[in-house]
């Protein structure tokens, strides 16, 4: 259960962030399910559709908090996530009746390879709302949400050696909050050129290559133009899930109160990395 | 078919040491590779991807 207090929380804390607008939060159990699935799938990419509710202050708040696995349908699994056309129709009925605000793609990749250039616009198109239906809800229009001017975030989660959990967007700087229970992991999205310029730079390269793959497999490409702007403008996340899910774990008490200052968080995760850091040693030590 | 890439901090990409048929192996080969990778970075990925590596 997530509680207005936490929403009311984020959105302060985002205020002394400048720029920060959009907060994506996703639960544990949602990470859960689908590091399950990355874990024992050999050789294709599964995925789904993550629902949630929209919390609008001076912040947007997209909260996911339920999900629905949905058939890939790519021609080619191995190497790409379709999300079946019949469930999204399925799931933009249940935005339209108000049952749930906002969702988005989730996918997995059976190794450790990060999203690819096809992920990303798959994600910045996927539009998983219904406008109307916001508008009737929050009783104004929202300029925030017009098609087009919503963030549209991606989910992804690696099975590889180092399993991770990445989330992106389209030209929108963002925070991933993960969720469990009273615990929360907060982290501010990097801009993919100057924060991982080698990944940067082979979707870059591989763009021609991908267009004129997605088109031997029967798929409309994104024109290279568009791919090349998506690229350029991705804003991105990643957590290693064993750093999650030690942040997240009972065990772990993370001070939130008073909000100390930004020097003494750093130094809090720093501490928390280095005690993470420890424990694995120790317990590979035991093996 | 995966790859078992290993971080070359150096030429600042990943370099390939060995390909493999299943995950399972894959697994095992990132295990026995760890060492011979001076950055101690092993992933595996398939044939034309990449991992990301997260600071």
């Amino acid at each position: 259960m997530i509680s207005e207090e936490l929403f009311r929380k984020l959105d302060e804390q985002a205020q002394e962030i400048p720029g920060l607008k959009h907060i994506f939060l996703i639960t544990k159990d949602i990470v859960d399910y689908f590091t399950d699935i990355a874990r024992v799938t050999d050789c294709v990419e599964m995925g789904g559709f993550l629902l949630g509710k929209l919390w609008i202050n001076h912040s947007i708040i997209y909260a996911f908090h339920d999900y629905v696995q949905v058939r890939n349908v790519s021609p080619e699994p191995e190497t790409s996530y379709t999300p079946d056309p019949t469930s999204k129709r399925e799931v933009m009925r249940l935005f339209k009746e108000g049952r749930y605000d906002i969702g988005a793609i989730m996918h997995t990749h059976p190794d450790d390879s990060a999203f690819s250039s096809p992920d990303l616009v798959s994600a910045r198109f996927a539009e998983l709302f219904d406008f109307d239906a916001l508008n009737r809800k929050f009783g104004r229009w929202l300029e925030e949400m017009r098609p087009g001017r919503a963030a549209s975030p991606g989910f992804l989660v690696t099975g590889g050696a180092e399993p991770t959990l990445y989330c992106y967007t389209y030209n929108t700087r963002f925070e991933l909050v993960a969720v469990a229970d009273d615990h929360v992991v907060k982290r501010l999205s990097g801009y993919l050129v100057s924060e991982a310029r080698s990944h940067y730079e082979v979707l870059m390269r591989e763009a021609e290559i991908v267009v004129e793959k997605m088109r031997r497999m029967g798929l409309i490409p994104p024109d290279l133009g568009a791919l090349h702007e998506t690229i350029m403008d991705t804003w991105f996340v990643g957590i290693p899930l064993r750093e999650l899910e030690w942040l997240l774990s009972p065990e772990v008490e993370v001070k939130t109160e008073g909000g100390g200052s930004e020097e003494e968080s750093r130094e809090l995760i720093e501490e928390l990395k280095e005690r993470m850091k420890r424990e694995i040693e120790r317990r590979l030590r035991g093996l | 078919m995966y790859e078992i890439v290993c971080w070359d901090s150096e030429k600042r990409d990943w370099v390939v040491l060995e390909k493999v048929r299943t995950k399972e192996e894959a697994k095992e080969a990132v295990r026995r590779l760890k060492e011979k990778c001076l950055s101690g970075d092993v992933r595996f990925v398939r044939e034309g991807f990449r991992p990301l590596r997260v600071r």
